[in-house]
């Protein structure tokens, strides 16, 4: 018996040993029948002893899979090979202390423990969740990992790569005779990498008022993230795709309380939550350079045989940071079901780090030394920012048949963070950016009035109106402030308890005003560039999709049947539309429509039979041009579409009076497109002449999976089930960026990692013991 | 030094909590059996209905024709403790017993099926309305029609909090969400389906107050709980990520990397639509499988870009602007490092 397995067995056993006391005190003592009702005393006691119950699980199983290369295959989930435990529980209570604890996937990277302890007066619950992120598996690097975040090579080997690129002249340095064979056998002796990060988080809440007309609970999470959550590079030479560093440790410890009167409640809370980034930055060896120099950049004139760089590349980390979350607020109960809810919640959020330098390369030292911190205008950023959120609403049904709703928001971020102007910067660790940059604190305040009235038409119709407003204030934006006014309508019918009815049309239309395209970009430069190129948006009335004009349709049906207590259908139909008007540049529409069809059948206790089928549609447009000064015939147009089928299929049958089969299916195809629609002659048609033109994209993430279930349950003792079970799984993925994806490519290097098809079948065997 | 792992720290704390248990179990056992003792009665279910109605209606009283509905999971719940008289929530259960006992069909029903939804609601919030469920009146799933009983049941429940009708709250949730059944289905994913996260992570189906029923005052302040790094403030502030996480990710399910709603480079395109190379255009040629090598090497930025482009493949645009959520570097002003 393996020992992980032996340590879970003990740990299980010493738990139902520690339980076999209580157990022998809660069986009851020989009962008489009473000649009549039981007195209220005599009926309190004997029913605190007769509410003492313990009851518990075990999950016994033993699997069986094949080796599986594709990180998707055990995303969020171990598929183990071999014995485990899926699940074990305790659930009892003794003399007014009630207890529970489960645990599901025991000492597997996805383990799962839940519990509580519960008496009259308190009460502690607690939840340890351990998820795995598997980003991708395979990946090869000719990197090794020295330590969380520090990322080296061969100094030999970066020195050799040196010398043969600074003899090579640019001219030279065609990819496919000269770059590839250069890199790719160290690529090839490299090392082997898997991308994951594996998140801890444990939850406990203690309950310090139980019963109470009042409630008062302190929590505290703790959260440990290890590992690397992705994918991290930087244009030091070459695009150089490393692992990211993911070692976040994240707690909250809070309180919140609350009194409970019959004329309502106030309740308040109090929360500190601080983020510690264990590992503030990943460093990579530069495989183009072995000592700091600064030369021309790569590829600048035909001669060239210098190359810039660093030795090493630094990628900064999310700062640790901290915040203060207050609330509190009162609803206040009235006749005629009104009530009236006043909360405000505030916070503040800070974050004051140390700067790193610029940059790593020590050989920029003018005009500032940009590898030291000494050449920084702050050191710090003493970043601060206050949030206001105000919610005050009054509902009442003043009359049965009515019911009124008003509501409104009001969220504010204030932004606190001081600007700090820099000389200039690195934008790759080759060069110094002139030119003065100032960083820009953004803000807003979001406002939201919701009014809604609904009224019941005799006993079959609900009609509904609402009123939404919405208006956004920004700070350093393109607009100062976006105005969406939206209608709604909804029909609401039962037909007694055989059919309900849901049918709603949805209108809105947004505005802008304080319009100034330049705003946001020019806030961050010390002298603004000039020229159209400069200004991102180029021409009057062209507008970032987030603040233009917007008509926004949105239309819903749902409707079900129950013709019997055996049958049921469903229908349900989506459509929503966004187009945005007046944006010269960027997303033009956006559409998203769904229908789905669900039907099931429960004749009676030997078979049921549940199935559905959705179909979804997503689609938008968008214009772009990427050329100096935006000449119209440059203009091309982007459509997206993805159209996917979903199907899904579950079905009990009771074979025999103790065993039971279980069958469940799900189907998901995505298909993905983007075509593009450019003018004769532009640049791009042009530039394309040679290489068969502008060619769509037909597998834009095309995806397709395929589960199948099917297991037998066997009682084979009113305490004891078997189970046996397999699964099948068929993933196929499809995607234009990243299937078939190489290690190297002109300018950049690529981990290449493996997350992408695969087939699988899982067989199992569980025991599971009740008692 | 690394600080204490996860595991091992709730490992001790779930020691902690057994020997409390332990401790709690066996100074109430004493108790216990002196209260037994002074009792000196046990309970006994009778198997035929008692000569006079009792004061007030028990589980074990109701339990002598409705069998199945008092079943072992209802009496070890909370509702179910001898405590909680079915009366609390059924009503004119004695005119009920009294018709049965008469051998008359028909009569007063107690059953919650024979009263209308908001009656339901309103039998469920005379104890429930406080906590999360303190702003249920004129929510979304109030003004639906959506009763207290279309998503819990006090008799038959299989999950293991909130005793819903359904083993996980995103099948029951998907009840009426159909499309978002669909969604969380797809490659990339919030941890729903494996069972590490619930849709009550982040809404709170009994609100009333917030937009979408989010569980927090924002959309970002919810996505902030988990994913805390992304909270700041930053240096350079990306405006969009600032205001809303919506802009660029679908949380229920997408089938592009990390969730956003569209694939690269054309999601940064939406906004980023023109000036040098963020305007310009990324086609098959430019993707896996297109042409190595143009008529000359690479010189820097090129705004046509022919041959095969870092700016589509693998994470398109964040292969360079990596820190897309906000950067802390003094050179991060394109969020580049």
């Amino acid at each position: 018996m393996r020992p992980a397995l032996r340590i879970t067995v003990i740990l299980v056993s010493t738990v139902v040993w520690l339980a076999a006391p209580a157990s022998a005190q809660t069986d009851p003592p020989a009962a008489a029948a009473p000649a009549s009702a039981p007195q209220d005393k005599d009926k309190e006691q004997s029913a605190a002893a007769s509410t003492d119950f313990e009851t518990g699980e075990l999950n016994f199983q033993v699997s069986a899979r094949p080796d599986v290369a594709s990180s998707r295959f055990q995303e969020y989930r171990d598929v183990v090979n071999g014995v485990s435990l899926p699940a074990f529980r305790l659930f009892g209570s003794e003399n007014n202390v009630r207890f529970d604890l489960r645990g599901q996937n025991v000492k597997q990277l996805d383990e799962r423990y839940t519990g509580f302890i519960k008496t009259d007066f308190f009460a502690i619950s607690a939840d340890y969740n351990s998820i795995a992120h598997r980003i991708g598996n395979d990946g090869r690097t000719m990197l090794v990992q020295q330590s969380p975040g520090v990322w080296r090579m061969s100094p030999t080997l970066q020195q050799t790569f040196q010398n043969i690129w600074e003899s090579t002249t640019n001219a030279n340095r065609v990819f496919t005779t000269f770059v590839a064979p250069l890199f790719t056998p160290s690529i090839v002796d490299g090392s082997n990498v898997d991308v994951q990060v594996v998140r801890e988080r444990t939850d406990i809440v203690v309950d310090l008022a139980r019963d109470q007309p009042f409630s008062a609970k302190v929590n505290y999470r703790r959260e440990q993230r290890h590992g690397s959550g992705g994918l991290s590079s930087n244009y030091i030479s070459y695009e150089n795709e490393t692992p990211s560093v993911t070692e976040y440790l994240t707690q909250d410890v809070g309180f919140d309380g609350s009194v409970i009167r019959p004329w309502g409640s106030v309740h308040a809370g109090l929360h500190y939550n601080w983020f510690i980034d264990q590992v503030p930055s990943l460093v990579f060896d530069n495989p183009f350079r072995a000592t700091d120099a600064l030369s021309a950049t790569v590829g600048t004139g035909a001669a060239a045989t210098g190359v810039g760089g660093p030795a090493a590349g630094r990628m900064i980390n999310p700062p640790s940071n901290e915040a203060y979350l207050s609330a509190i607020g009162t609803t206040l109960k009235l006749a005629h079901h009104t009530r009236i809810t006043a909360d405000v919640n505030l916070g503040r959020l800070s974050q004051n780090e140390p700067f790193f330098p610029y940059m790593t390369n020590t050989a920029v030292v003018t005009p500032v030394l940009a590898a030291q911190t000494s050449s920084l205008p702050a050191q710090s950023l003493n970043g601060k920012m206050n949030t206001t959120s105000v919610v005050l609403a009054i509902t009442s049904r003043p009359t049965e048949p009515l019911h009124l709703a008003l509501r409104f928001r009001r969220y504010d971020l204030d932004n606190q963070t001081p600007r700090i102007t820099f000389p200039g910067y690195a934008s790759w660790d080759r060069t110094w950016n002139v030119g003065a940059r100032i960083n820009v604190p953004y803000g807003y305040t979001n406002s939201r009035l919701d009014a809604s009235a609904d009224y019941d038409v005799g006993k079959l119709v609900t009609l509904e109106g609402a009123y939404r407003r919405t208006t956004i204030d920004r700070t350093f934006r393109e607009t100062e402030q976006t105005v969406e006014n939206s209608v709604n309508a909804a029909l609401i019918m039962h037909v007694a308890d055989m059919a309900n009815l849901r049918a709603m049309y949805e209108r809105g239309s947004r505005d802008y005003s304080g319009l100034d395209l330049g705003r946001s970009e020019d806030a961050s430069f010390g002298v603004p560039p000039t020229g159209l190129s400069a200004n991102a948006l180029g021409r009057d009335g062209s507008l970032r999709f987030d603040q233009s004009r917007r008509d926004s349709d949105r239309a819903g049906i749902i409707f079900d049947i129950s013709p019997g207590s055996m049958t049921s259908f469903a229908f349900t139909y989506l459509h929503n539309k966004d187009t945005y008007n007046d944006t010269v540049y960027g997303l033009q529409n956006s559409s998203y429509d769904t229908y789905t069809g669900e039907v099931t059948l429960t004749p009676g206790e030997q078979w049921n039979v549940s199935a559905y089928y959705t179909h979804e549609k997503n689609g938008s447009a968008q214009v772009n041009n990427g050329t100096s000064n935006f000449p119209v015939i440059d203009n091309f147009t982007t459509l997206l579409n993805d159209s996917v089928d979903t199907a899904g299929v579950t079905g009990v049958v009771r074979l025999a009076p103790k065993a039971t089969l279980n069958l469940g299916g799900r189907y998901q195809n995505l298909v993905g497109t983007a075509d593009f629609t450019t003018q004769a002659n532009s640049t791009y048609q042009n530039a394309r002449a040679s290489i068969a033109g502008v060619q769509n994209i037909p597998n834009a993430d095309n995806a397709r999976i395929v589960r199948l279930d099917a297991s037998v349950d066997c009682v084979l003792r009113p305490k004891v089930t078997l189970t046996l079970g397999a699964w099948y799984e068929d993933y196929k993925f499809s995607d234009v960026d990243s299937v078939g994806l190489q290690n190297i490519y002109p300018g950049a290097f690529f981990l290449a990692l493996n997350d992408g098809s695969y087939t699988a079948t899982v067989g199992y065997v569980r025991l599971t013991y009740r008692w | 030094m690394r600080p204490l792992s996860n595991r091992r720290i709730t490992r001790m704390l779930m020691a902690a909590a057994m020997l409390a248990w332990a401790a709690a179990l066996t100074a109430a056992a004493g108790s216990g059996q002196a209260s037994a003792a002074r009792a000196g009665v046990a309970v006994a279910v009778s198997n035929a209905p008692q000569a006079s109605p009792p004061g007030a209606w028990s589980a074990s009283d109701c339990s002598v024709c409705h069998d199945k509905a008092v079943n072992a999971n209802f009496q070890h719940s909370a509702h179910g403790r001898n405590d909680q008289s079915c009366a609390t929530c059924h009503k004119n259960v004695s005119e009920h017993f009294k018709s049965k006992s008469a051998g008359e069909s028909g009569g007063p029903t107690p059953s919650l099926k024979a009263l209308t939804v908001k009656q339901v609601n309103d039998t469920c919030l005379t104890c429930h309305e406080k906590g999360a469920r303190a702003n249920w009146h004129g929510g979304m799933h109030d003004r639906r029609d959506t009763g207290c009983i279309s998503c819990h049941s006090i008799h038959s429940f299989k999950s293991p909090r909130a005793q819903l009708k359904t083993v996980h709250d995103a099948e029951t949730c998907f009840t009426c969400h159909k499309q978002i059944r669909a969604k969380y289905q797809r490659t990339s994913h919030h941890p729903v389906r494996e069972g590490k996260m619930e849709c009550s992570a982040c809404h709170n189906p009994h609100d009333s107050t917030q937009s979408k029923m989010i569980d927090a005052a924002t959309v970002n302040d919810k996505c902030y709980q988990c994913h805390t790094e992304k909270r700041g403030p930053f240096l350079w502030e990306h405006a969009p990520v600032r205001e809303n996480c919506l802009t660029c990710h679908d949380p229920h399910g997408s089938n592009h990397p990390r969730l956003t709603v569209a694939m690269q480079p054309y999601l940064c395109q939406r906004c980023h639509a023109n000036s040098g190379h963020p305007g310009t255009l990324y086609d098959k040629n430019n993707a896996v499988g297109g042409p190595l090598v143009a008529g000359a090497p690479p010189s820097g930025v090129t705004t046509t870009q022919t041959i095969v482009s870092a700016r589509i493949l693998s994470r398109g645009c964040p292969n360079c602007h990596n820190q897309i959520h906000g950067s802390n570097s003094p050179s991060g002003v394109v969020f580049g490092r």
